[in-house]
């Protein structure tokens, strides 16, 4: 049986100053993926997920997440994801359980005790009471994805999650993906670049080139249709203008 | 608000210099809350202009605007909600400005024996007024200052969401304090910066009726013409930060 769609863009289009940032977009994310949205820095990735928050307003085209239109049903859109888009920033005068504790006043139906699950989640019980000031980079993210976990989301959608991280960092934040995606079921949408990176956590991509989507689907098949060994060479084999 | 308590003192000390003995006949410490809030006006005008910068030039600035618009919060009930916050401000600065300044007006001045305005003692149907019919005319004309300043803070938003400089927005509000009285003829009356300045003052004098009434049209004009464009700006905006 196919999985339920839970994130779907239809003819998602966005210009700035009379250029096209994203042209046509179509995407689809079934429950249960960990999708890759892969392009080169510029392309239009960020744009993307401002979009599908709802931060920016397409020109034309619509995102529906779980069936529900957010420009129509934005609250209850909103509720069924949880994201972090360019880095995850916070207020650095309060501690990491403050913030938390600002962000839970605005979710319908969430307790504080939220707050220590997450954070006992992401692995930042021991410093949550520390001023977000004082977290390296590494925290700031794993406090941004218990941010992003307190309303419960069945998607959660990360912008470049390991840039600026150091190796160590990286392995955690990988880690804390697989291991949410399998144990609590969340299905995860993550831009990035790094494609080393997304071949060992995604099941499923899409390339993004000059904001058209040139190519979506679980990992081997595109590598398989572009006729390469690796992901990076697939993408680099579709972005050039190669069969896919 | 430490600053408030020093202009205050500043204020009651040059007041005695210049006065000498007859200070506590033409200003006592029932009296002085008013003459504070006028005194204070600039202060709380650049306070809502910082916290207005603050709220939404700065935190667009830092990124953490996005933090409540990916939650469940549609954008108009963000304008409310940074409406509101500014409303509690100015009541907060206003009651705080008014509490302290009877405290400082009677440690310095003592209580005296009647309510006097800028050295005219004032009377109701012939008797002096004092205690606490006093107070009560003092937070009337105190409560009514919230107003255009509100009217003030709903115009210093727009402009915060429209610049999303926070220079941009302090400098507007101080520029207005500043050269709205250089304004001369029949547009002063719809300026928001004058009746800020004279909208308490016609709660004062009982036969203002017809002036609080078209001050208050004024100031109901301005919320609702700012909070609009505020909220079709909003409504509109990327938040690309």
């Amino acid at each position: 049986m196919a999985a339920e769609t839970l994130l779907e863009t239809h003819k998602l289009t966005k210009s700035f100053q009379g250029k096209t940032i994203i042209d046509n977009l179509n995407l689809n994310i079934k429950k249960g993926d960990v999708y890759g949205f892969l392009g080169r820095n510029g392309q239009g990735k960020t744009t993307t997920i401002r979009m599908l928050t709802g931060l920016i307003f397409p020109d034309s085209g619509e995102v529906v997440i779980n069936g529900l239109n957010l420009r129509g049903d934005f609250k209850q859109a909103i509720s069924q994801i949880g994201a972090i888009v360019e880095n995850p920033v916070f207020y650095d005068y309060l501690s990491g359980y403050e913030n938390l504790s600002l962000m839970v006043n605005l979710i319908p139906g969430i307790g504080k005790e939220k707050i220590n699950e997450v954070l006992e989640l992401v692995g930042l019980t021991r410093r949550a009471k520390d001023k977000v000031a004082a977290y390296s980079l590494g925290m700031k993210q794993r406090l941004g994805i218990a941010n992003a976990l307190l309303n419960d989301p069945q998607l959660i959608i990360l912008d470049e999650p390991t840039n600026g991280l150091d190796p160590q960092g990286m392995i955690e934040i990988k880690e804390m993906i697989l291991q949410l995606s399998s144990k609590k079921e969340i299905t995860f949408f993550i831009s990035s670049h790094l494609l080393h990176e997304v071949s060992q956590i995604c099941n499923r991509v899409g390339i993004l080139n000059d904001g058209k989507l040139l190519a979506e689907g679980d990992v081997s098949e595109l590598i398989n249709d572009s006729e390469t060994h690796s992901l990076e060479e697939a993408f680099f084999n579709i972005t050039s203008g190669g069969q896919h | 608000m430490g600053v408030m308590i020093a202009v205050q003192l500043v204020n009651i000390l040059q007041y005695q210099a210049d006065r000498g003995e007859q200070a506590a006949y033409l200003l006592n410490g029932q009296s002085y809350p008013l003459e504070a809030l006028a005194e204070s006006s600039l202060f709380i005008i650049m306070f809502q202009a910082i916290f207005i910068a603050e709220s939404i030039a700065e935190e667009y600035k830092r990124g953490t605007f996005k933090l409540v618009l990916l939650r469940p919060v549609t954008r108009i009930q963000f304008l409310i909600a940074k409406s509101a916050g500014v409303l509690v401000c100015i009541c907060f600065m206003v009651v705080f400005t008014t509490l302290t300044a009877y405290g400082t007006g009677f440690f310095f001045l003592g209580w005296g024996e009647q309510l006097v305005v800028q050295g005219e003692p004032l009377f109701s149907e012939g008797a002096s007024i004092y205690g606490g019919e006093g107070i009560v005319l003092t937070y009337t004309a105190a409560f009514a200052y919230i107003l255009p300043v509100f009217g003030f803070a709903m115009l210093l938003m727009f402009i915060a969401l429209l610049s999303l400089n926070v220079g941009i927005t302090i400098g507007t509000a101080l520029a207005l304090f500043i050269f709205a009285p250089l304004l001369n003829g029949e547009i002063t009356a719809y300026s928001i910066v004058h009746i800020m300045n004279a909208f308490p003052a016609l709660f004062i004098n009982q036969e203002a009726s017809r002036e609080i009434l078209f001050d208050t049209g004024v100031i109901f004009v301005y919320i609702v013409i700012f909070y609009i464009g505020s909220l079709i700006f909003i409504k509109k905006k990327d938040v690309l930060l």
